[in-house]
């Protein structure tokens, strides 16, 4: 019985854990910089929307400064949603995986591996997503040159 | 009882849930590897498309010579640019790959040494974001000093 579990276990050597460990300090580190930085652009992205409505308004300008000001906050908005989640997925990872190491909590482990591979997936998916984009453009400036 | 005790401190297993995961987020580290290198060749063939379209405006761009710009200057800023994305995606894609590689190949072989290596990789992959992340700050920090001072 101790046999067949044994096959399905490998047992994490110090090296390992020591990788691990700093896998998880670096990924908390660009979480909360990510987040800083996605909490930033949208203060900067509405501050700046604003700024440009007030003046705007002063000059009784057309609605077209209104769409291109709603733009501007939507765009930011969609930028911001887009690279929270997968800093958030970072952070839960860092964290579970510190909390696992220290209480070497297998359970805990699996969590925070399962975020490390949620947050592989979406960046893989917004990676594909963006080579699409990129490859459409490319088409598009050598077929209208 | 002690024994037990003490190797359940100071030992981690990987069981069959842990591995399973283990697996498929090696497999999304591949994928999202693959996608970063060919993401790379685009940006650096991109590069040199922009360098040789303003190649070829050299001659209406003459006229702005008094202010420093020539075409090719630009088209080479342009290149040089994107040639830096390139490596930026390139070499982060080569590490999820690697790390992808090694932990499958290491959890397929029971082999401690390629599996350390695999979490080496994805070490690496977040240590160079990381430190990408710290240098645009510092550069962000400086242009924010220049434009006050």
């Amino acid at each position: 019985m101790e046999n067949e579990k044994n096959l399905f276990q490998i047992e994490l050597e110090d090296i390992a854990k020591s990788h691990l460990k700093e896998t998880a300090r670096w990924a908390r580190f660009l979480a909360i910089t990510g987040i800083v930085g996605i909490g930033l652009l949208v203060v900067f992205g509405i501050g700046s929307a604003v700024y440009n409505a007030s003046s705007s308004t002063t000059t009784n300008d057309d609605g077209d400064t209104y769409a291109a000001i709603a733009g501007g906050i939507v765009g930011s908005l969609v930028v911001a949603a887009l690279y929270f989640f997968p800093c958030l997925f970072l952070l839960r990872f860092s964290n579970k995986m510190d909390r696992a190491l220290l209480s070497d909590d297998a359970s805990l482990l699996s969590e925070s591996l399962r975020n490390l591979k949620i947050t592989f997936r979406y960046m893989g998916v917004l990676t594909i997503i963006m080579l699409g984009f990129f490859a459409l453009g490319m088409i598009g400036a050598l077929t209208s040159n | 009882m002690d024994q037990n005790q003490n190797s359940s401190l100071f030992s981690m297993n990987l069981d069959a849930q842990n591995s399973y995961t283990l697996r498929s987020t090696a497999s999304w580290a591949k994928v999202l590897g693959v996608a970063s290198i060919i993401l790379a060749a685009l940006f650096i063939l991109l590069g040199i498309m922009v360098q040789q379209t303003m190649n070829n405006y050299e001659s209406g761009f003459r006229t702005y010579r008094s202010s420093g710009l020539s075409a090719s200057g630009i088209g080479a800023m342009g290149l040089a640019m994107y040639v830096i994305m390139g490596l930026i995606y390139g070499i982060s894609g080569v590490f999820a790959l690697n790390a992808g590689n090694k932990i499958n190949a290491g959890l397929k072989t029971n082999n401690m040494e390629t599996l350390n290596a695999g979490f080496a990789g994805a070490r690496n992959f977040f240590a160079l974001w990381a430190i990408l992340m710290i240098i645009s700050l510092l550069l962000i920090f400086i242009v924010l000093m220049g434009t006050m001072g």
